[in-house]
């Protein structure tokens, strides 16, 4: 099993970016809002001051909310490790799909029992409503698997992204279940409309409730992981259904042209989500849950027409 | 961009059979019909019958203009626009859309014709709006999508005249100024349109 | 008591190792009748009587199908030896495999736990003391599974398609059905009973994707499915008792079994709080425990049959009953974390809670040993893996390669570069803080002053929103009370137990009260009714025999 030393590179780049890239995601929200906004590097000044502060525990708090964070970063960036980011080749590496979905299980775990461990009616209503969404969005990754296994006969995520590099036409199928992995990216996430990731109000928490009796490092940790769960999202959403450009050669110019490439859809991807952000309001939790059948009809629709028509 | 447009259809059908209100609802069957006009004049422009081009600028002027202004003048009148119950609630609509498409495929996967199984789909939509929506106006809305399916279901058949097709797209606008005039006589006899105050007529 | 765990282990080495079918039912009987009296262990308290009693009427009913079965089969071949049955089983015809089919699903399934016969194991399994339900829940239901697979796999080997897709929509119509009634309960024990027939559920669907595509001559993936099964078999075992355990040392410290009550356990349990937790993340399928690599096996099983199948009826089937069972594993996730959760972490919700009796030693072995055995498990599975699917390709005729395991390895790939980041991570969490002040303070809460317990979530309050959606799976009724104070309560029971059970029951009751009108109490018509039914029965066998 190789693991070729230039994966090790593009990941280490992921992790260490990825606060860059929600800083512009909030400096693209700012300026659709019409203010200045903060600048693009501060969330890295943010973490560096969590890092600097103490931190307090609560005193009905157990091993969980000790061990927890660390867990949660450390998960988070193991996933880093397992995907693509502008090259891929058709070696026999890890990267399997089914890890990659269920490590963010661990992250689920921890956070939603870090949320009950604070003992606080915050951290209950939290959990309660991050299990229940994320109950609801299973089923759409699972379709999202069978699809992309239908497609390329493979589970591999650098696989399916060289073989959907090479043959691909976007046909209606792919583009429905592109439409329904957004919607569980942006569940799985805490964004709009399922959760509203800036205010820390009772009407519209559930990540930050859940985190709400963290400071210090540990809550530069969670903070942290939850930046780069989002981009690695983004990131499979990108290499699995729109791989135009990839370097699939370890040539400098189909690198340089995968690492543009790259760039460029990720920015799109941000811009979409800052768009979805500032035009739709955040909706009540059983009204968003309605969304999730409507995204397995769709889901249905697909497999019918990748099958039938 | 026939299958495009077949997906255009079963989408905005989906869409409307879990929302509440009634301008969504709207703008949905405006997509639904727009895109059978356009599947109809593309049909139009590869056999070159003139049939098809008539049937496809009357079901675009028809049932993309004409109706939803019809719509829209009675919902100002009336001064509603959503339904606040649901007899099936919005989550056992849209599984059973999607069972129903699913089902309507797999009963006519042996014929080859993609207009057919569509058409058939989308009888179960518009019977799923008329039975399971408490306003009068979506049941409306759902007999419409009736006669779409209808529309799609004739264009699989090898023979067509133009007398039925025309008449078929005439029926459908009566029937939508009628029921226009209508919603506006119960609004005034019961002071709402919720079909459930029609039980008060047992007596 | 050890002489009754003894027997009945024992009867449960004798059910595996028969190869007779007299002797298996000779130790299916020994095995129902110690099960009885470990589940009456406790027989002061009515209740306990009423369902140990439920419990073996069911045991019954299940032997008395099994007795049926193995009749029916000594009649088509002619013995009851099982390496006998196997040489002449190759000739049956479609009706005698249905037949055989059906007696072995209502058999074997009322003795699982399969919906509709599963009545009894929310209702045995919290009666039972905490090691008795660790064994039957962990052990006894796999021996009904092995005799089911024993039947269907070896003996009639090609089954019709139809009895796949029964097996198959059994299975899921279990898991979903029994999940979302354990989402909903405040008894640990029923909540981990209504766990395990989901897991059965699971394993049952599995292996009736396994006898699809057996009969579709799709022999490699046929293969994979029942490793999953087999593998899931193992697994559950192991955390499925873990968790009983857990939940006995809970009750033997507090005296209660109600979620609602507890709380705050992880301050004096400090073992048991870490073992508990190793097992709702195992149940949960979280990476790297055992429960995860049986989950990808499963649910990979079913993705890959989608692509394989040619009948479009039959992908529709699988690919519904996949969205279902994806459902069922989040449903899972959050069940499991409200059992953990509610139940140790926190504040004492009530007096009981906050006294708690020292553990004794044997109890933490027991579930230390199990802990560390997951942990193993999970880590190792692709061995574990290799071996199984090794004689599944055995039991199904394939010689040369076995599927393709090579994702699943991964998994060590993953720990190990999981606990190297972690380690890191720690250490650099070590070398920051030196200087740093920490602090141990009251929770902050947002800035709330009262600190009291009932401000936290309760265990109902934690599943609301699954209770609002899908209440009515479990019959969730919720009723307010006004006289002097306000009064909530919220119920919940099982509507095939409703239905089904209590309208039989009340047929039979009117059947009795009709015929009763036969029997008078004289001794004259009792010998005359005794003369009459020898007569009978002399003719019936001088003419067909």
């Amino acid at each position: 099993m190789k693991y070729n030393l230039f994966y090790f590179v593009q990941s280490i780049l992921i992790i260490v970016l990825s606060p860059l890239f929600i800083g512009i995601l909030k400096k693209m929200k700012a300026t659709l809002r019409g203010y200045k906004g903060s600048s693009i590097v501060q969330t890295y000044y943010d973490l560096s001051k969590l890092l600097k502060k103490g931190r307090i525990i609560s005193n009905k708090s157990s091993f969980i909310t000790t061990i927890g964070p660390t867990v949660i970063l450390s998960a988070t960036i193991t996933t880093a490790f397992f995907i693509p980011v502008f090259y891929t080749s058709m070696e026999k590496t890890f990267g399997n799909l089914f890890i990659l979905m269920f490590a963010f299980g661990i992250v689920k775990m921890f956070t939603v029992l870090i949320g009950l461990d604070s003992s606080s009616t915050f951290g209950g209503m939290g959990s309660s409503r991050e299990s229940f969404i994320s109950m609801m969005a299973e089923p759409l990754i699972l379709f999202l698997m069978i699809f992309l296994y239908v497609e390329t006969n493979d589970f591999n995520v650098f696989h399916i992204s060289f073989i959907n590099s090479k043959t691909l036409h976007y046909d209606t199928a792919h583009l429905i279940t592109m439409v329904t992995f957004v919607i569980a990216i942006l569940a799985e996430n805490a964004r709009i409309p399922f959760d509203n990731p800036e205010t820390h109000l009772e009407l519209t928490m559930m990540h930050e409730a859940m985190i709400l009796d963290l400071s210090g490092s540990d809550l530069a940790y969670v903070e942290l992981s939850s930046y780069i769960k989002l981009i690695v999202y983004l990131i499979i959403l990108i290499n699995c259904f729109v791989p135009i450009g990839i370097a699939t050669t370890f040539t400098i110019s189909a690198l340089l042209i995968g690492f543009i490439t790259f760039i460029f859809k990720l920015l799109f991807c941000l811009l979409g989500i800052a768009i979805i952000e500032t035009t739709f309001a955040k909706s009540r939790l059983f009204r968003g849950a309605e969304l999730f059948p409507a995204m397995i009809s769709m889901g249905i629709v697909a497999i019918t027409l990748i099958y039938i028509l | 961009m026939i299958q495009a447009l077949l997906t255009v259809i079963l989408i905005s059908s989906i869409f409307m059979s879990g929302v509440r209100r009634i301008k969504l609802i709207t703008a949905g069957f405006i997509f639904q019909s727009a895109a059978i006009g356009l599947i109809v004049l593309k049909l139009g422009y590869e056999t070159g019958k003139v049939d098809y081009y008539i049937l496809g600028i009357l079901t675009i002027v028809t049932k993309v203009i004409i109706i939803p202004l019809i719509i829209n003048k009675s919902v100002k009148k009336l001064k509603i626009n959503r339904e606040m119950e649901l007899i099936v609630n919005a989550f056992v609509s849209y599984i059973i859309t999607g069972i129903g498409i699913m089902i309507a495929f797999g009963l006519l996967n042996k014929s080859q014709d993609n207009f057919l199984k569509t058409g058939i789909a989308l009888f179960i939509i518009g019977v799923l709006l008329m039975v399971a929506r408490k306003k009068a106006i979506t049941q409306m809305i759902g007999f419409l999508i009736f006669e779409n399916g209808i529309v799609l279901f004739e264009t699989s058949l090898s023979k067509m005249s133009l007398v039925i097709e025309a008449g078929i797209v005439f029926e459908g606008l009566m029937l939508a100024l009628i029921m226009g005039i209508m919603i506006f006589h119960i609004n005034k006899t019961f002071d709402s349109i919720n079909t459930d105050f029609f039980e008060n007529l047992k007596e | 008591m050890l002489f009754l765990i003894v027997l009945f282990v024992a009867s449960m080495i004798g059910v595996v190792a028969s190869t007779n079918a007299i002797s298996f039912l000779i130790f299916w009987e020994i095995m129902s009748i110690s099960s009885f009296f470990l589940v009456i262990y406790e027989y002061m308290h009515k209740e306990n009587l009423k369902a140990g009693i439920f419990y073996f009427v069911m045991t019954h009913i299940s032997g008395l199908f099994l007795m049926v079965m193995f009749a029916f089969l000594y009649k088509y071949t002619g013995s009851f030896n099982f390496t006998e049955i196997l040489k002449y089983s190759v000739v049956f015809s479609t009706n005698q495999k249905y037949i055989i089919f059906i007696l072995a699903l209502f058999g074997f399934g009322a003795k699982m736990g399969i919906v509709p016969l599963h009545a009894w194991l929310p209702k045995a399994h919290p009666t039972a003391p905490s090691n008795v339900s660790a064994l039957m829940s962990g052990v006894m239901l796999k021996v009904a599974l092995y005799g089911f697979i024993r039947i269907v796999f070896i003996f009639l080997r090609v089954t019709p398609l139809n009895c796949g897709v029964i097996v198959l929509v059994i299975g899921t119509i279990t898991a979903i059905f029994s999940i979302l009634n354990a989402l909903l309960q405040n008894n640990i024990k029923k909540l981990l009973a209504y766990s395990s027939a989901e897991n059965i559920g699971l394993i049952f669907a599995a292996l009736g994707i396994a006898m699809i595509l057996i009969n579709y001559n799709l022999k490699m993936l046929a293969s994979l499915a029942l490793t999953a099964a087999l593998l899931h078999c193992l697994n559950h075992a192991i955390f499925k008792s873990l968790l009983f355990l857990n939940a006995g040392s809970v009750l033997y410290a507090t005296g209660t079994k109600n979620m609602n009550e507890l709380g705050g356990l992880h301050q004096k349990m400090k073992f048991t709080a870490i073992c508990t937790f190793i097992g709702t993340c195992a149940i949960s399928a979280v990476p790297p425990f055992n429960g995860f690599a049986s989950e990808i096996l499963i649910l990979r099983s079913f993705i890959e049959a989608i692509t394989m199948v040619s009948n479009i009826w039959v992908i529709i089937l699988i690919f519904s009953c996949g969205i279902i069972v994806a459902l069922t594993s989040g449903a899972a996730f959050y069940a499991t974390v409200k059992s953990f959760g509610i139940t140790f972490l926190g504040k004492p919700r009530s007096k009981k809670a906050e006294h708690v009796k020292t553990i004794p030693l044997s109890m933490n072995i027991g579930q230390g040993i199990l802990a560390i055995l997951t942990i193993v498990t999970g880590v190792f599975s692709p061995f574990i893996i290799s071996k199984i699917s090794f004689n599944t390709n055995n039991l199904l005729g394939i010689s040369g390669k076995s599927p393709n395991f090579k994702n699943e390895t991964e998994i060590i790939t993953f720990t190990i570069i999981l606990f190297c980041i972690t380690f890191i991570i720690y250490m650099f969490n070590k070398i920051n803080s030196l200087n740093k002040k920490q602090e141990i303070n009251d929770t902050w809460a947002c800035g709330y002053k009262g600190d009291k317990p009932y401000i936290q979530y309760t265990g109902s309050g934690f599943v609301q929103p699954a209770a609002k959606i899908f209440g009515t799976i479990a019959n969730y009724n919720k009723k307010v009370n006004y006289k002097r104070t306000i009064h909530i309560s919220q119920t919940t029971s099982d509507i095939v137990e409703d239905y089904l059970y209590k309208s039989s029951l009340k047929a039979v009751n009117f059947l009795t009260t009709k015929i009763l009108k036969i029997n008078y109490g004289k001794i004259q018509l009792h010998i005359l009714y005794i003369f009459i039914s020898l007569i009978i029965a002399l003719v019936l066998v001088l003419k067909f025999v």
